[in-house]
This record gives C-alpha cells, structure tokens and sequence, in this order.
C-alpha cells in the first residue's frame, strides 16, 4: 500500500532571468513501512523532493498525495493540520524548541493537536522511554547531547503516529557512534512499529542501512532500488551516489 | 499554557536585551504619568488662579458694565444684591467697586486700577490675601491703606510703608485725589492685577469716587465649582435679569476654558507622540528577536503550528512587557506625581512667573495624580506598543517554514 506517491513533480526556482530546475518530473511511489533514503549530491533536489512531499513547499508541477489524498492545492490552514496529524519531521540542526525541556519538545504536536493531559503524558513518557530519554525528560535542549536532541526529535515525530517520518540529514552533525545509535532506534522503530522513514542523505553509514535507495541528481531520479541485506553492504558509489 | 510558558521563556532567553526593552517602556510610562500629573496640575493651578486670585467661580455686574468698563454703570442696593446671592446658598459673596487711576510714589507714576473690596467677605470669596510678597493685607477696618500688585510696586519703587497718590475721576465729574499707605504688596497673579492693581477698602473707593452705596461687582465663590454651569444659571433666575449680568469664569475667560477643553486631547496626542518616539526601540528589539528565531518559528511552522498561533506566541510576549512596564512605570510614575504632588517643583530658573490668557502661573508647579492619568497612560502605551508589534506580527506570521528551516543549513 502506497503512503506517498507524486506525479510528474517538478520544481523551479527564478534567479534573475534564469530557470532553475530542482526537481524535474519525478514520479514516486514510497510503500508503507519503506525504509527509503534519498541520496545524492548537494543540490541533487533531495530536500527539495522532501519538502514538496511534507507539504512545506508546492510544486511548480504535478501532483502528491500523502496517505490517498492529494495535497499539493492544500490551503496554508490546511497543509499545517496535514503536517501537524500526519506528517513527522526530523530536521538536520537546530530541531527542538529551546525554551522547551526534552518533554515539552516531545509534547508539543500533542498539544497542538489538542490531545488530553492524561494521554499526552502517557504517550510522551513512553515514547521517551523507547528513545532512551528515560529520566531526562526535564532537560533543555542544551543540556542535551546532539545525539540525545535528534532522540527527542524523533520522539517528537512519533507522537502524532504520522504516516510518514521525513528527515533531513538527520545524523549530518552527529559523530560516527552516536550516528549509529540513532540509525539503530530508526531501524527498531521501522521494524517494531511499521513506522515508513523517508530520508534525505548523502551519509554512506545512513545510505547502507537504507532497504530502500532512491538516487537523485540533477532534479531527477537516476536510480530506484530494493536493497537486500546482502546489497545494502555495498558501497555507496555501488549505488552510483 | 505552553504558549504562555514559551512565551514568557522567550522573553528571558535574552535577559539583557528584555530588560533594556522594559526598562524603556518603564522610563516613557512613567514620564507619561509624571507628565500627565503636572498638566492637570497646572491646569488646576491656572483655574485656581484665574477663580480664587480674582475673578472668583461667578460674577454679577449691571448688564453693561463689562462692556467699556464705565464707573456709571454700576448695581444699586448691595446689600440686597449680596442678601439674594447668598440666599441661593450656593457660596460666598463679595461686593467689588473699580476704577481707573494714575498713582503715582515719589517721582514715578504709572496708570492703576483700583479694586475695592470689602476685606472680610473678600477673603470668604477669594485668596488674595493669602498671596502677599511682602507686607500685611489690608486690616478691616483700616483707612488708607492699599495693597499694590506686583509690577505696579516695581515700578513705583514702592512698598510696605510707603504713600503713594492717588489721582483719579470721580463719579461727580470732579477730580478725586488722595494719599494711600502701601501695606503689601501682591505676588504675581494675572496681568491685570500685576499691573495696575491697587487693592484698598470699599469704603475708601467709594468715597475717593464720591459715590454712594453704588458697586460694579459681585465676585462669587461656590461651594461645589463643579456645578459651575447650573449655578450660573440658578443664579440669573434668582436675580432680576433686566438689572444683572451673572457670567462664570468660563465665560469671563473663553480662551482659558477652550484651552482646559483641549487639553485632554492635545495632552493624549502629546503622550502619544512621546511614547510612539519611544517604540522605536521596541520595535527594533522585537524585529531582531524574531529575525533570531526565524528558524526556530519556521520548525513550529513545520510541526504544524498555523501563523495566527506564531502571532499569539509573539503578541504573549508583548502581553507580558506590557504588564510588567504597566507594574514598574505605573508604580514609579504614581510615586514620582504623589512627590510632586506634596513637594512641587520649581521652575522659577526657567524665567519667573508665566502667564497664559492673562492669567498667570506660580513658577512652582504642582501635579495632580488622577487615576484617569494613570489609566489614560497605560491605555496609550498599550495602543502604542501593539501598534508598533504589529509590523513585527505581521512579519511573525509570514514566516514560510520552508525558506525559514532553509535559513540555518
């Protein structure tokens, strides 16, 4: 069953008398419980895709629907209920709200969304609990590791159960184990939960553990593949990134 | 609450920034108040000058009489005349007679105007007597003895002690002189009576212009000023209007009511251009504090937060200025007026006396704190302050979460 699927999707951008072209006709289709990166080079049109597909952004042409809904003529009140119900966001720096503790971040969709205290607590405590936040929960983002800040980030996606958890270059400011140990808690997430990631990277240790590569350049898709365990110990440059 | 906890976070994130903000806001409310305070002082101490150092709350006169100020032109009977105005129970009476006058001290002489009054009902009437420069008011009782008005005895060169004479036409057509003891002199209360003013007894005028029992005024003091308007109006009834002229200060003095009229607004427009000078800094600070959070504002975009709750997080923290800068300025600015309210504050360094529409002013001002000037000034600074957020909300809450997020790569 498909969770995402856009059409003929392009993207330009005007600088000065000049046509950029980010995105060129894209057409893709991400299944539920994907595991899928979106690699390429800088300016590849990767955050480009994920904008247009977490309904931040709108096409220039072509369409997206998110969960069997069109979403690409959505008003601006309705693209923030979108992202807020069904949409989860991993960004790459900066991604928690500073005056907020590690629970309020968490908390935050929940409230937005106008959830009870009751649940509220219940849901944040335990999905802290699955990111390994446990006893943390009162700290502010700069008490926090920026392995621990992307953890909260993603307890953050979680709690609105989303269809879709897009993030962008989440581990592009992390050291090589704490990395790792974010890719592990995505990977258990994906797998316990069903919950579908799409990601944008150009991080080979992000890219190997992807069951899914989609290769852009140039605004367009040059590759699509299902990784098998034994593919996904290739190398990136295997994968023509 | 989280928007009122995030937003009362924001504001502490940078302390220093906050509190210059605040402390702004805090100066210009309180200046405001302060400002405000001494405006309506000075404005009761124009009235109070223009009514209880002369004119009195109302006046009766012969219906021509304010007309070329002709001695002839005068109200017969003032006792009866007295008798039915305090009958109306609504103040104090005085009879006046006047008259023009060359007086002359030694080899200096200068045009005068002649008051006479009756000592003792004058001061149930107005506090001329309480506003003497040096000397002693005129003893009831007493013959030959005036008080001079301030200018007048400067440029008489005379004082407490000295004689000067008196030359002036009586009512017979003949001419009327005589020898008078200077016993005070005024301070200054009004160009008229800075002046030419010489104060003496009733009786000694009348007998200078050789008239009978014959005044040209009836100064009131009422009871209650505010009723100012029905007690005019109470007043004609009671009197024969064929015979009497009852006028209020108001009246008497246009330009000076006009003026207190305006001066609520002209005072509010003041205050206005004062504070919004002042909100230049708030907008500056509010419009550097967002330009800091564009990416912050653009992730909550992100998670769904819609721009009229971007704009309700930003106006919060704009609540919460307000509030605080209400408490510190409103405190400060109450405390700073009550002083000045009790202890004044002298501007005579600024040139002396000040007259305005021939009424002249102490040049030591004092406030008046109402509770009108307090809100009044806190409800200018609100409109000000949400007037000068709105560029910023509205900035707030075009905030594309896509351009934003992209800021900080």
């Amino acid at each position: 069953m498909s969770i995402i699927k856009t059409e003929h999707l392009s993207r330009y951008y005007k600088q000065g008398p000049v046509q950029i072209h980010a995105l060129q006709d894209v057409n893709l289709t991400i299944e539920k419980g994907d595991f899928a990166v979106l690699a390429g080079p800088s300016g590849s049109g990767k955050t480009t895709l994920l904008n247009m597909i977490g309904a931040l952004d709108k096409p220039s042409e072509g369409k997206v629907w998110l969960d069997g809904h069109e979403i690409t003529n959505l008003s601006r009140r309705q693209t923030s209920h979108l992202r807020r119900d069904r949409i989860g966001f991993v960004f790459q720096f900066y991604n928690l709200i500073p005056v907020l503790t590690a629970y309020e971040n968490a908390e935050f969709v929940l409230l937005l969304q106008g959830v009870d205290h009751d649940i509220r607590k219940k849901k944040v405590m335990a999905l802290l609990k699955k990111v390994g936040l446990e006893g943390l929960e009162k700290r502010k983002p700069h008490e926090l590791s920026g392995g621990q800040q992307q953890r909260v980030a993603v307890a953050r996606a979680l709690a609105s159960d989303p269809a879709v958890i897009l993030a962008d270059e989440p581990t592009a400011n992390l050291d090589s184990h704490t990395e790792e140990g974010l890719m592990d808690l995505m990977e258990d997430l994906n797998r316990e939960m069903g919950t579908t990631f799409l990601f944008s990277s150009h991080d080979p240790e992000v890219i190997k553990r992807a069951r899914r590569l989609i290769v852009l350049r140039d605004g367009e898709i040059i590759s699509d593949k299902r990784m098998s365990p034994e593919s996904s110990d290739q190398s990136p440059e295997d994968s023509g990134v | 609450m989280t928007l009122l906890k995030m937003a009362w976070r924001n504001l502490w994130r940078n302390p220093k920034r906050t509190l210059i903000t605040l402390f702004s806001m805090t100066f210009g409310l309180t200046m405001m108040i302060v400002g405000y305070a001494l405006s309506d002082g000075m404005l009761n101490q124009m009235v109070h000058y223009a009514t209880l150092l002369g004119t009195g709350h109302v006046q009766v006169h012969h219906p021509d009489y304010l007309e070329d100020h002709s001695i002839y032109d005068s109200m017969d009977d003032p006792a009866a005349l007295l008798a039915a105005v305090t009958s109306t129970g609504l103040g104090s009476a005085s009879p006046r007679v006047f008259a023009t006058a060359l007086v002359s001290s030694g080899q200096q002489s200068a045009g005068g105007q002649l008051w006479g009054i009756d000592p003792d009902l004058e001061s149930s009437v107005t506090e001329l007597d309480q506003h003497l420069e040096t000397g002693t008011w005129l003893t009831p009782g007493a013959k030959g003895q005036v008080v001079l008005g301030r200018n007048l005895a400067k440029t008489l060169s005379a004082g407490p002690g000295d004689e000067v004479v008196v030359l002036t036409q009586a009512a017979d057509g003949s001419l009327g002189n005589a020898l008078y003891t200077v016993s005070g002199t005024l301070k200054s209360i009004g160009e008229r009576l800075d002046r030419g003013g010489v104060i003496m007894h009733i009786r000694d005028l009348s007998e200078l212009l050789v008239m009978d029992s014959e005044i040209h005024e009836v100064a009131i003091r009422l009871n209650d000023p505010n009723e100012l308007d029905w007690a005019t109006l109470t007043l004609s009834k009671a009197l024969d209007e064929e015979k009497y002229k009852v006028e209020n200060w108001k009246q008497l003095f246009p330009e000076l009511a006009e003026y207190l009229r305006l001066s609520s607004s002209s005072m509010t427009i003041v205050l206005f251009i004062i504070f919004a000078v002042a909100s230049l800094g708030i907008v500056n600070t509010q419009l550097m504090s967002l330009f800091e959070r564009t990416r912050e504002v653009g992730i909550m975009r992100a998670l769904g937060m819609g721009p009229l709750s971007v704009v309700w997080l930003i106006l919060l923290e704009t609540v919460f200025l307000i509030l605080m800068a209400a408490v510190t300025g409103g405190i400060a600015g109450i405390l700073w007026a009550l002083r000045l309210e009790h202890v004044g504050w002298d501007i005579s360094w600024m040139g002396g006396s000040f007259a305005f529409v021939g009424v002249a002013f102490d040049p030591h001002m004092y406030a008046t704190l109402t509770s009108v000037a307090v809100i009044h000034s806190i409800v200018v600074m609100i409109v000000v302050v949400l007037m000068a957020s709105l560029y910023p909300f509205i900035r707030a809450a075009r905030i594309s979460p896509v351009d934003a997020i992209g800021r900080g790569r």
